[in-house]
């Protein structure tokens, strides 16, 4: 035995601490046995956030270099997390894409083809799947999908608008919330939604929580705040060369409601979407006031993108890179490796759904047709899918052909339904998609192949 | 309307009906097809320009061409009828040229069931109030011209320029068009889902 005072007394400390430890382990169990959640109260399963736009395109953002649209806080997502600069939709129009997403299937398989054919309650969600292994969900924003609005199962909050078609109102949005009216709380919807969304967020809670918000913001008729409006007054809008203000009269677009000025839309467009960013940086806020930030996923993608005069279009649907293109961020602090870059895999609207499932750690269903990124984002250089097929169905009034194509990283060939022949583009070498390759002897050459690749996808091939 | 027919001397169908018609035609085509070649011109402000003008005046021929046709059939002798009708002629054109257009992507019954979108209906209650206005401008410069004690205002014009103005907040103004829309496309998810 030492004589070492310290020593001495550091033995006599451990006999007490071994006894209190005994003494604590002892009452522990004996909780336990009585109170097994009181042990076992926390799940570290991540939190999640998918954060959903409406018409956002994918190169109007900050991180995206654009040369004026102001996004911070989107841009502080993409900072610490992965900013896909090549994430698609497979359907270019809102209720098809936001079946996707939810599902996690092509709109072929969910069966919301357009913005009429109704949501099948027998689709499963991730909602869904979540809620069954002990998740808290909330379903907050637009649901839009054609129909009744659904008893959706696996959301414990289910708070929506079905005003102008389940389009929803800028301003004084009237919601429903478990079946109810209820007049705004604020007028801006983009605010009112976001403060529910973080009365969610901010509930105690033993569970993880996934919260699904889905803004109407930004789509048309783009009405911005009063903080942001006017803010891009005077900036040259770089709008592409073939673009009209008459766009918007022409071909069937009057049916997208654009009637004014093409430059004035823009603008408020534009507005809109800042002050969606201001919103979305409350979220962030929040997150790191209540110190769940490293464990939480935060997901932001837009539902399709937004032609704004290329080819001569407005509006989406038509299946060139503004239309089919779309933002996509994934922050989880925890996880990714290698945060502040940029991947350049194909992701698409389907992934979302495996994604979420694949890091809440459950079985991602074989009915999906998406994959999870969750390679991506531990590995730049994951290998990843090769080709994915995009469709469009009908949509009456609107006048665009029913269609189906195969991208792949360097091509795009469309097959039109009516009298629209074929088009094939060399994505790298015609970003903007202006030669049609058909009936050229490069087109020759590489249609068969991609006509080829696109009926393996439509029979339900991977690529 | 028996002015027309007492002071006015009847020229031939085609003059007072067939060429007025075809002026704004004729006019409506060039217009459609310099609009659609202006992204051809490689000076970006005279694209700019000749798509403006061009589209400017296609929009004025679809929807305001009853006040030419009508005035200039009137002049020319046609009777209420058939300035009614000349002044249809381009709508109806355009209508059909648009029904074929969208034929590509709808059935027939569906492309039958366009005819019936709020702007379809606007441009045709359009047609009806700018014939009522011409009605009554033309009368009352007849009246002017002849010094006869014609009636100039009468319940028919006016009634349809009533029609024009009621349509044009019900159709485009009223919830933006939006309600119209959402009302077209109830009949038609009850006729074809």
């Amino acid at each position: 035995m030492s004589n070492d005072p310290l020593s001495r007394q550091d033995k006599s400390v451990t006999r007490r601490q071994a006894i209190k430890t005994i003494g604590g382990a002892l009452a522990a169990t004996a909780l336990a046995s009585s109170f097994p959640n009181l042990l076992f109260a926390r799940d570290k399963r991540p939190n999640i956030i998918f954060i959903l736009s409406d018409d956002h395109r994918w190169d109007m953002l900050g991180s995206m270099g654009h040369p004026f649209i102001q996004t911070p806080h989107m841009d502080r997502l993409a900072e610490g997390g992965v900013l896909f600069s090549n994430a698609f939709v497979t359907t270019s129009l809102c209720s098809p894409s936001r079946g996707c997403f939810i599902t996690g299937q092509y709109a072929h398989k969910h069966g919301v083809k357009n913005n009429i054919t109704p949501w099948n309650d027998s689709n499963i969600t991730f909602l869904e799947l979540l809620k069954q292994t002990g998740y808290d969900t909330a379903f907050i924003g637009k649901w839009h999908m054609p129909g009744k609005l659904p008893e959706l199962r696996g959301v414990d909050d289910f708070i929506t608008f079905t005003v102008q078609g389940g389009q929803g109102r800028y301003y004084n949005c009237p919601l429903i919330i478990d079946g109810r009216e209820v007049p705004s709380r604020k007028p801006y919807i983009t605010e009112d939604l976001t403060d529910y969304a973080l009365d969610f967020v901010s509930q105690k809670r033993d569970n993880p929580f996934c919260l699904y918000l889905a803004h109407k913001a930004v789509h048309h008729q783009f009405l911005p705040p009063p903080e942001t409006k006017g803010m891009y007054k005077g900036v040259d809008l770089n709008l592409p060369p073939e673009s009209d203000p008459w766009i918007t009269w022409s071909r069937g677009s009057i049916w997208y409601g654009l009637l004014g000025p093409m430059d004035l839309h823009f603008r408020m467009y534009c507005e809109a979407l800042t002050a969606l960013d201001q919103q979305i940086g409350r979220v962030l806020d929040k997150l790191d006031e209540l110190g769940i930030a490293d464990n939480t996923i935060v997901i932001y993608a837009g539902d399709n993108g937004y032609f704004w005069g290329e080819h001569h279009l407005v509006d989406k649907r038509w299946p060139y890179e503004e239309s089919i293109r779309v933002p996509f961020i994934v922050r989880y602090p925890e996880y990714i490796r290698h945060p502040g870059r940029k991947a350049g895999q194909m992701v698409l609207n389907i992934d979302v759904a495996p994604t979420i499932l694949d890091m809440a750690g459950i079985a991602v269903p074989s009915g999906m047709d998406g994959m999870s990124i969750a390679p991506i984002l531990k590995n730049p250089d994951a290998s990843w899918r090769k080709a994915w097929l995009y469709e469009y169905f009908k949509d009456y009034p609107y006048q665009v052909p029913e269609m189906f194509a195969v991208r792949t990283d360097r091509h795009k060939y469309i097959e039109y339904q009516g009298r629209k022949k074929a088009e094939l583009f060399d994505i790298a070498k015609d970003p903007r998609e202006m030669q049609n390759l058909m009936n050229t002897p490069e087109g020759e050459r590489i249609q068969p192949g991609l006509k080829k690749m696109l009926e393996d996808l439509k029979q339900g091939g991977r690529l | 309307m028996n002015l027309v027919n007492t002071t006015i001397q009847k020229t031939s169908y085609t003059r007072r009906i067939v060429i007025p018609s075809a002026i704004v035609l004729v006019v409506m085509a060039l217009s459609f097809i310099v609009y659609w070649s202006a992204w051809r011109i490689d000076s970006y402000s005279l694209h700019r320009f000749v798509s403006h003008f061009s589209a400017v005046v296609l929009f004025i021929s679809i929807g305001f061409g009853p006040l030419l046709v009508y005035p200039v059939a009137y002049f020319r002798g046609s009777g209420a009828g058939e300035r009614i009708y000349a002044s249809l002629i381009p709508p109806i054109i355009w209508l059909f040229k648009e029904l074929i257009r969208v034929s590509e992507f709808f059935t027939f019954s569906e492309t039958l069931y366009f005819i019936f979108n709020p702007l379809n209906i606007m441009i045709f209650i359009g047609a009806f109030g700018l014939m009522g206005l011409s009605e009554l401008l033309c009368r009352r410069r007849m009246k002017k011209r002849t010094g006869e004690p014609e009636k100039v205002i009468t319940i028919l014009p006016v009634f349809a320029m009533c029609l024009a103005i009621v349509g044009l907040y019900v159709f485009m103004i009223w919830g933006g068009g939006v309600h119209m829309f959402y009302i077209f496309m109830e009949g038609y998810k009850a006729l074809f889902i």
